[in-house]
């Protein structure tokens, strides 16, 4: 029987494998010393090593996150107890809080809307765009094809100062008088054009503007090189059907970005030059501040064609890198392969592809011919098919499994629900009846921040809380994340779940107040009890926040190269893991990246060779 | 103070977690790694069986709470016809996905749980199944498929256009920053042309009042309209993006200034019998705190129109009532409304008709003037003011007096040596000393208008008939109006009285 021979058959050590079946790309005769990180500047600054740059996005991401976090607070206080004086703000946001007669603080309406309309751009792009993708996307690709670093280290090094540049930008428009860009994040016209509009689409939406070109610039730099990476880079052995599910994500992401990204840039040139040198593309038959304009003949259709071209791909550039890390997750900390392996690769791919023909599902409401929503509908309910089927096989990966409760696979099973939970409410607004009375009330604000929000956070911190010990060669303290785990659980569903109710009440999102309206004034409880529970929720992910940074320099070291006795390339390397990744060889890859528990071995890793007697069911 | 003592406490609560969190971890280094995890596992696995049971009894005992708020539900039905498919197609959507949902959640944490990793229990090897991944393929495939076709068969019938034969009304709506402009049409039926370039403010919508159709068109604020008739609201905007939302009706567009869009829907509820329905609900129940009279909550609610796309820092205030009336109450409120045209425009300078009118008067008034002064004093010098007119009954000019007025300061100030003598009279009707006073009141009037336009005062003469010198029968109505005038008379030189005057005078 194979399985007896297996078991007692000695499953040689990482650095022997590597030695005897590695690749030799005269690594070292190429690279005496260490070139690139010889100082401190180019160690921790402009570095070219693509696992600073993860750190460095993934440290920029967590600044933004604390930040776009933080201002949702502000106006969650504000809508859930507009009688509560924030009074005690005005030393933070200064003119922006007015104050009574009594006393009584209250966060002005255009700083309401700056607000929300920054803490949508900031989560979105900032945190789950760059903080996501580009921090794992950088870290793991390179680790687990097995490369010494990206195709191109220094557009790499780009990518992640382009995006700093971005972000200043945006964060310096947080200090104009006239406000930052508050026009919603889809920025749409004329709103968005018009500075005689709102005060924030005059110069803080010219920097938002500029912000996210560059912000673009910073993707398609990243995207570039990933895809690359990918297609050129993979070790020896490593043909795409043996890429761990990661990687997949990541790939179809970069792919994702580079095409659509480019299409969201002309939509913000076209909106630029409407703005600046009067043409008229999204502009026509305006009276605006006691003045007919003179621009004739532009489509404010067209901005949204083009912004959701971008807009809904985007939703899966934020989500893929998600069901990537959580099918790694799951399936090392099941012990066993993940179920459907191709499945899964296939559904990334429908889902990728039906991303690019389904974004006027954003746009059932907003005049298109009525007709044309048939076709959106029809494919945007298709996804739910290649969805459903990841969930079932993330589900059956649990089942039969030996699962190990670390913060990493819990957040990896919330991760599951949250998905479950707010994919499911997708098939409610893809569909174009239902949108007539759900479009841009809270059901759209419950069911995005669900599933692309708190599943896309809580992918990445299953993927922070695993793949810790190769950014830092220490553990997080397993304890802190269990809590921060329960906490953000139970509170993400306590903010999120009520807002079901609103919407389906008919309460519209982007509201400041509720007073003007009999119809939408019933839920005061509802909101109090849903500002209470993010600000419980913020303060749990600012237990996430300590628990990083100490356990950097505190936290248990790690003692051995491959903690989780995960098969994956990225545990072979040094615990100190240096410029190059693998001191020697480069390993060679034997086998599929999900051989758990396999004719009873716990793990089998991919540099094993495939041994005498094993079973070949893969 | 109070936030300082917040703060102060969440930062020791901070510090007590991570510190207990510390301790945990240098525990589970001295009892031994395994009995610890062992314990871990244990509360861990059931925590997460603890809280998919309450997960999922909390969602579905909140849905049950919040039932009478749901659209769809007890007083929340849809008060349109179309509407109720919407809420036939949401329920179905309900207990499709919420059923997955309770599956799938428990599936889910059930099996995290029981498969939880314990001494000498192992993992199977379990890598695929293609049966099970074609049946979990295809089962939301053919769920979807139903939704999809039951989705898409309400939505083509809700969006449909409305067709040649129908019988419907059609509304505008106008979204601007930050309310909403109504626009019914008059008896017509139809309503006027619109040009963004025309808006001014007496012209809200831009309306093109050459247009016959416009003069009328009625404008309010609130949306009022019969019960069981179809209508076909015509959106609009003037600035930015707005949306018109209905919550009561399901009805939801865009509207895009440059680009109408339209909503067809019928309403099937009166505000009587919306406000009646709610009635029997306990959320409705009991004194409205806002109403002075003591009226129930059901009797004050009102079905809104708001906005649903966000048009700037006034967004979350755009409202307007939504009233439905029965068709004969319905009526009795057309009647009451007043075209805007004629109630606002017509005969004021924003009136191009009218002010075309003004332009040919002027020319007529400048040809018979000039003629005048060509000859010599006598009756043809005597121009009659048919457009100077008084409030009744007083010396007060009417607005519409200044064109003519005006024309007359025009001339003379282009004939500086023309005098004019300025003469009130009136019907015979009441006392002849009043009508005496009235004339010359009213003749001075005039004279201190066209001084005020800049006449020196040397060159104007102003003197009241009373019932003196009619023109016409005093007898009929047309007769009298006629007698009721203002002249003027003109020469070159100073200003006089005419000769015929001065005769009757020295008779």
């Amino acid at each position: 029987m194979a399985t007896a021979v297996l078991t007692t058959a000695p499953v040689k050590r990482d650095d022997a494998l590597i030695e005897e079946f590695g690749y030799d790309d005269h690594f070292h005769e190429h690279h005496h010393g260490d070139k690139y990180q010889s100082n401190f500047v180019s160690h921790y600054i402009f570095s070219q090593d693509h696992k600073m740059i993860a750190k460095q996005f993934l440290i920029t991401g967590m600044m933004w996150a604390i930040i776009g976090g933080a201002m949702s607070l502000v106006f969650r206080m504000q809508l859930g107890f507009p009688e509560e004086s924030l009074a005690w703000l005005q030393p933070v946001l200064g003119k922006w809080i007015a104050i009574n007669e009594d006393g009584v603080g209250t966060l002005v309406a255009d700083f309401y809307y700056a607000l929300v309309t920054m803490h949508g751009t900031i989560l979105v792009f900032f945190v789950l765009t760059a903080g996501l993708s580009g921090t794992f996307s950088n870290l793991l690709i390179p680790l687990m094809i097995g490369a010494r670093d990206m195709a191109s280290p220094l557009l790499n090094m780009l990518s992640y100062w382009f995006f700093f540049i971005s972000g200043s930008i945006m964060f310096a428009s947080l200090f104009l008088s006239t406000g930052p860009f508050a026009g919603g994040w889809v920025a749409y016209p004329p709103l968005s054009a018009l500075p005689q509009a709102m005060d924030g689409s005059g110069a803080g939406m010219t920097l938002w503007t500029i912000s996210l070109v560059l912000f673009v610039v910073s993707v398609l730099l990243g995207g570039i090189n990933y895809i690359t990476t990918v297609l050129n880079l993979r070790t020896k052995g490593m043909s795409m059907w043996r890429l761990p599910l990661p990687i997949w994500a990541f790939f179809v992401t970069a792919i994702l970005g580079l095409l659509s990204f480019p299409v969201l840039t002309s939509a913000f040139f076209l909106l630029m030059l409407d703005r600046g040198i009067g043409t008229s593309f999204y502009l026509s038959d305006i009276y605006i501040g006691g003045a007919a304009l003179d621009h004739v003949g532009g489509s404010p259709i067209l901005y949204q064609h083009l912004f959701w071209f971008l807009g809904h791909p985007e939703v899966y550039i934020i989500i893929l890198p998600a069901f990537g890390i959580v099918s790694e997750v799951l399936s090392v900390n099941s012990r066993k392969p993940i179920f459907g392996y191709q499945a899964m690769v296939f559904s990334i791919l429908a889902i990728a592809f039906l991303a690019f023909i389904v974004w006027a599902h954003h746009m059932f409401m907003s005049g298109i011919n009525p007709f044309i929503a048939n076709f959106f509908v029809i494919f945007t309910l298709i996804i739910a098919v290649p969805s459903a089927v990841k969930v079932f096989n993330w589900i059956a990966t649990l089942y039969g499994g030996d699962i190990r409760f670390n913060p990493a696979s819990l957040f990896a099973i919330g991760f599951v629900s949250m998905f479950i939970s707010g994919g499911l409410t997708g098939i409610w607004l893809g569909n174009s009846a239902l949108d007539i009375q759900l479009h841009d009330t809270y059901f759209v604000v419950a069911h995005f921040h669900i599933v692309m929000g708190v599943a896309a956070f809580f992918g990445m911190y299953a993927g922070v809380y695993h793949w810790f010990p190769k950014l830092y060669g220490r553990f997080m303290n397993e304890t802190l994340g269990k809590f921060h785990f329960w906490g953000t659980l139970i509170g993400a569903y306590c903010v999120f779940w009520p807002m079901h109710y609103l919407g389906m009440a008919g309460v519209p999102r982007r509201y400041y107040s509720f007073d003007n309206f009999q119809t939408f004034g019933h839920f005061d409880g509802m909101n109090k009890f849903i500002t209470i529970a993010a600000i419980i929720t913020f303060g749990f992910q600012l237990l996430f926040v300590i628990n990083f940074f100490w356990s950097i320099w505190k936290g248990r070291k790690l003692t051995v190269k491959n903690p989780y006795q995960a098969n994956t390339l990225e545990w072979t390397t040094p615990i100190e893991t240096g410029h190059g990744n693998w001191p020697g060889k480069l390993p060679t890859v034997q086998r599929w990246a999900y051989d758990y528990s396999k004719d009873g071995v716990d793990y089998i890793p991919q540099i094993q060779p495939i041994m005498e007697g094993e079973t070949h069911d893969h | 103070m109070t936030t300082l003592i917040v703060f102060l406490c969440i930062a020791l609560l901070l510090l007590i977690i991570v510190q207990i969190a510390r301790v945990r971890d240098l525990a589970k280094q001295l009892r031994g790694k395994e009995e610890v995890d062992a314990s871990n596992v244990a509360t861990t696995g059931k925590g997460l069986l603890l809280f998919m049971i309450v997960f999922l009894v909390a969602t579905t005992a909140s849905a049950y709470y919040y039932k009478n708020y749901i659209l769809g539900f007890g007083p929340q039905e849809s008060a349109s016809i179309h509407g109720a498919s919407i809420d036939t197609m949401m329920k179905w959507t309900l207990a499709v996905t919420y059923t997955a949902f309770l599956l799938t959640n428990f599936a889910l944490f059930y099996y995290a749980y029981k498969y939880r990793t314990r001494k000498g229990h192992k993992a199977m090897y379990l890598s695929h199944n293609n049966t099970v991944e074609l049946v979990w393929t295809g089962i939301p495939a053919i769920v979807m498929t139903f939704l999809v076709v039951g989705g898409l068969d309400a939505w083509n019938d809700i969006m449909s256009d409305v067709g040649a034969d129908d019988q419907y009304m059609e509304i505008e709506a106008t979204g601007y920053q930050f309310a909403w402009q109504m626009r019914y049409p008059g008896p017509d039926g139809l309503l006027g042309r619109k040009d963004f370039r025309l808006i001014s403010g007496a012209n809200l919508l831009g309306q093109d009042w050459t247009d016959p159709k416009n003069l009328d068109d009625i404008l309010v604020n609130d949306v009022t309209l019969p019960v069981d008739q179809k209508v076909r609201v015509r959106i609009t905007a003037k600035d930015v993006l707005h949306d018109f939302y209905l919550p009561q009706f399901r009805v939801k567009m865009d509207a895009i200034p440059g680009l109408p869009t339209y909503f067809v829907f019928t309403p099937t509820k009166t505000t009587k019998e919306w406000r009646q329905s709610l009635s029997e609900y306990p959320e409705y129940q009991g004194l409205d705190p806002e109403n002075d009279e003591g009226k129930q909550l059901w009797e004050t609610r009102n079905m809104e129109l708001a906005c649903a796309e966000l048009c700037g820092k006034g967004h979350y205030s755009m409202a307007r009532t939504v009233t439905i009336l029965e068709q004969e109450d319905f009526d009795t409120w057309y009647a009451g409304q007043k075209s805007y045209y004629l109630s606002n425009i017509k005969g004021t300078k924003d009136d191009p008709l009218f002010m075309a009118q003004v332009k040919e008067r002027r020319q007529e008034f400048n040809r018979l003037a000039n003629n005048a002064i060509a000859t010599p004093s006598n009756d043809d010098n005597v121009l009659n003011l048919d457009y100077v007119t008084f409030e009744t009954g007083s010396a007060t000019l009417t607005d519409s007096s200044e064109y003519q007025l005006n024309d007359i300061i025009g001339f003379l100030q282009t004939n500086e040596d023309v005098g004019a003598m300025l003469m009130g009279h009136t019907d015979d009707t009441g006392d002849a000393a009043a009508n005496q006073t009235l004339s010359e009141q009213r003749a001075r009037a005039v004279r201190d208008y066209l001084a005020a336009g800049g006449i020196a005062n040397n060159r104007l003469m102003s003197k009241g008939y009373g019932a003196e010198r009619p023109v016409a029968d005093n007898t009929t109505e047309e007769g009298r109006q006629r007698n009721r005038r203002t002249e003027f008379y003109i020469i070159r030189g100073a200003p006089s009285e005419p000769q015929f005057a001065q005769e009757e005078a020295s008779k």
